[in-house]
């Protein structure tokens, strides 16, 4: 027995098991597919987050400038209402006089 | 020897660039180009099918990740088997492979004769034995044809420590089967 030959045959390649590059390219496949989906939800949820946040910053500035412009307006009826009664004070002095 | 799978061969580097720019069925044919070897390489280092195929699915998979640092089909060759050297001894390291005992390896040896057609089997099973560098070096040599110095580079070690662990591999190996020089 040549020792060497027989252990180049006893090392001889073997045949991978069927459906191996399968088994493999499934396994690139799926964590691609999950990370891609991964990332579509993420990105969805961004999106989502973005919108209903500016939506109620609107909202907030928009309830805040009703606000202002409602204080605005009663400040200056108040204002008015002091001069109309200053005015009238004024003319019942000037009609006695 | 003859150099059953020389680590230099003319390459067609097409399936590897297609493979990189992400085309799925490139890869596909350069897992198949290669399965065999990788599978081959785990396969005589752990004698065991299923955890064999289970590295050869992770080289594969790490190969997948890494294939932009690729740059020819001999660069693939040579990643591979380093790659595969590399999980085989982690997987050794992790202490999951069966260890072949004295006992049953020199049940096995007594049985061996020159005509014993489950010699070859036989001697796989032997290659259990020897310490994990020696059996990549053996591996190396023999299955896939490499010259001591091509071993070194896969496995990533100085020439004489290839050429002392094919040395000592080999007279264990002799000694366990019966063999006389």
């Amino acid at each position: 027995m040549n020792f060497e030959d027989e252990l180049q045959r006893a090392l001889a390649r073997k045949s991978a098991p069927d459906g191996f590059a399968d088994r493999v390219l499934s396994r690139i496949e799926t964590p691609r597919h999950q990370k891609s989906w991964t990332l579509r939800r993420i990105a969805a949820a961004i999106v989502i987050t973005a919108s209903l946040g500016g939506l109620t910053a609107h909202q907030i500035i928009e309830h805040r400038r009703i606000e202002e412009g409602e204080r605005a307006r009663r400040e200056l009826m108040t204002a008015l209402h002091i001069a109309s009664a200053k005015m009238r004070v004024a003319q019942r002095a000037v009609v006695h006089d | 020897m003859s150099a059953a799978a020389p680590l230099l061969f003319p390459t067609n580097d097409a399936n590897l660039h297609r493979a990189a720019d992400g085309d799925h069925d490139a890869f596909g044919a350069l897992i198949r180009e290669h399965q065999d070897m990788v599978f081959s390489i785990a396969w005589h280092f752990l004698h065991d099918r299923d955890r064999a195929e289970e590295i050869a699915q992770e080289v594969f998979l790490q190969l997948y990740r890494g294939l932009g640092e690729i740059e020819s089909n001999a660069h693939l060759t040579f990643w591979l088997r380093r790659v595969t050297a590399n999980r085989c001894i982690d997987e050794s390291r992790r202490g999951r492979w069966r260890i072949v005992t004295l006992d049953e390896a020199n049940d096995v040896a007594r049985d061996a004769d020159d005509t014993d057609p489950l010699l070859t089997r036989k001697l796989g099973q032997m290659l259990q034995r020897l310490p994990a560098q020696q059996r990549l070096a053996i591996t190396m040599r023999y299955q896939e044809g490499l010259e001591p110095f091509e071993i070194g580079a896969v496995l990533d070690m100085p020439l004489n420590t290839v050429k002392s662990h094919l040395r000592r591999g080999l007279e264990a190996l002799r000694e366990w089967m019966g063999v006389k020089r």
